[in-house]
């Protein structure tokens, strides 16, 4: 600056005359620097605060939100809390249901069992002694148990390499005019969706005219009530008697 | 360098704009930018917060307004499954299916119900087995009767369409002297269990719901 003023063509007119030595134009120099250092801090102080200022008030408009949502919060808790008895009564009916569910999906229309022995029984056969029991008798379900366990069935079937799901097994004896309607006997309980595998294990010719016989048959999925929903499939095995 | 000079001036001047800026950054900026990232996270987690509580709310209040719907389910499963053995209940019930089968009360040789047994009890020794919830007992009941294939047939119908819930596991029926008369037996369980507190019954609770 100070070479600038040096190379300044005097005014026309006037005389150039310039008595300061260089430290004086230093001192100039220095103390214009200053003000200037000074007015950017006061600059950049009153930038800062207007930055602050304006952070400020967005964080206290957050902070307003965020107190407005607790209180939304607050509300929702207190109505939730009132309605946790509906909560606990309706899950604890759910569950009940399920329980009932679990434990019935086992049931088998008897009444239907007797009437499809009736339908498949030819008139002369009379049926002395007829003994019905489920597979699931020894350990009904329990609610949230796994499934059914395999049940080793005690019903005799006539092929044992192509064994068939038994529910249940009925065990039977009784009289009939002659074999032949014992056998008949046999077909209609085979050709009846209720049961599976019907099997006689012994006809006898006794004192009185005609035969006796005993046997057995399996009660087949069919015979499930279903009114409380689809059982869970048994895994059946037959034996020899 | 002289003190003083301009040279000096320039540095100094901007070591401190350095600092005050850095100090204003740092102490001043930098908390409110902090603070405010703090206030969004906060905000953007309680509205996250409240939707799921409105959502469960919502579910709260439907479960409300179809209260009387549960609580007829909530009857019909008792009835279905009693809180007690509700022995004079049961006595009626099999006698009316007897009655109504056409078998008359001295047909209706006996009627055996044992006493009812916790679910998940060992049978021994009678405590809870580890894991079980007492939810449930169970009672075996044996009905004896005597009367024709068709009376029988009629009776395991009746029974069948009983209110209360009779599981039905094994039938044996042996013909008598009499051509048409059957000795059957009829074995199977029922089932106990305590009933779910109906809110809108609870002393303690004063609130107004719907259903």
């Amino acid at each position: 600056m100070m070479q600038m003023r040096r190379g300044h063509h005097p005014r026309p007119g006037l005389p150039a005359v310039n008595l300061l030595s260089d430290a004086a134009f230093e001192r100039l120099t220095t103390r214009r620097l200053r003000i200037r250092y000074l007015l950017a801090g006061v600059a950049l102080v009153a930038l800062l605060a207007a930055t602050w200022a304006v952070q400020h008030a967005r964080v206290a408009e957050a902070r307003g939100l965020v107190a407005v949502e607790r209180g939304e919060t607050t509300r929702l808790e207190a109505e939730t809390q009132t309605l946790a008895p509906v909560r606990a009564f309706v899950a604890g009916v759910d569950l009940q249901a399920q329980t009932v569910e679990t434990n019935m999906e086992a049931e088998i229309y008897f009444s239907e069992v007797l009437d499809g022995l009736r339908r498949a029984s030819p008139p002369s056969v009379r049926l002395a002694s007829v003994a019905v029991t489920t597979a699931t008798a020894a350990e009904p379900p329990v609610a949230g148990a796994a499934e059914a366990v395999p049940v080793l069935s005690a019903c005799p079937g006539p092929d044992p390499f192509n064994t068939r799901e038994v529910v249940g097994c009925i065990t039977l004896s009784g009289t009939a005019s002659s074999r032949f309607e014992v056998g008949e006997l046999v077909v209609n309980l085979g050709d009846d969706p209720l049961f599976v595998e019907p099997f006689v294990s012994i006809t006898t010719s006794g004192d009185t005219a005609g035969v006796e016989f005993s046997g057995s048959v399996g009660l087949a999925r069919e015979a499930y009530s279903k009114r409380y929903g689809q059982p869970a499939k048994i895994v059946a095995e037959t034996v020899s008697p | 360098m002289r003190r003083g000079s301009p040279a000096t001036t320039n540095l100094v001047g901007g070591f401190c704009l350095f600092l005050v800026a850095a100090a204003g950054g740092l102490l001043a900026i930098g908390p409110e930018f902090t603070a405010l990232s703090d206030a969004r996270t906060a905000m953007v987690e309680t509205q996250d917060r409240n939707s799921v509580l409105a959502s469960q709310l919502a579910s709260l209040e439907k479960q409300s307004k179809r209260l009387g719907e549960t609580r007829r389910t909530a009857l019909d499963l008792e009835a279905k499954f009693p809180s007690t053995a509700d022995q004079p209940g049961l006595f009626d019930a099999v006698t009316a299916s007897a009655l109504g089968a056409g078998i008359g009360a001295d047909d209706l040789i006996s009627v055996a119900p044992a006493a009812p047994q916790i679910a998940g009890t060992d049978p021994v020794t009678g405590l809870p087995v580890e894991g079980s919830a007492a939810l449930l007992a169970r009672q075996t009941v044996s009905v004896s009767i005597s009367g024709t294939f068709e009376e029988t047939q009629r009776f395991l119908e009746n029974l069948e369409q009983m209110t209360r819930a009779y599981l039905v596991t094994s039938v044996t029926f042996a013909g008598g002297e009499d051509a048409d008369s059957y000795a059957t037996t009829v074995s199977g369980t029922m089932f106990v269990m305590p009933p779910v507190p109906d809110p809108m019954k609870s002393t303690d609770n004063t609130m107004t719901l719907g259903g």
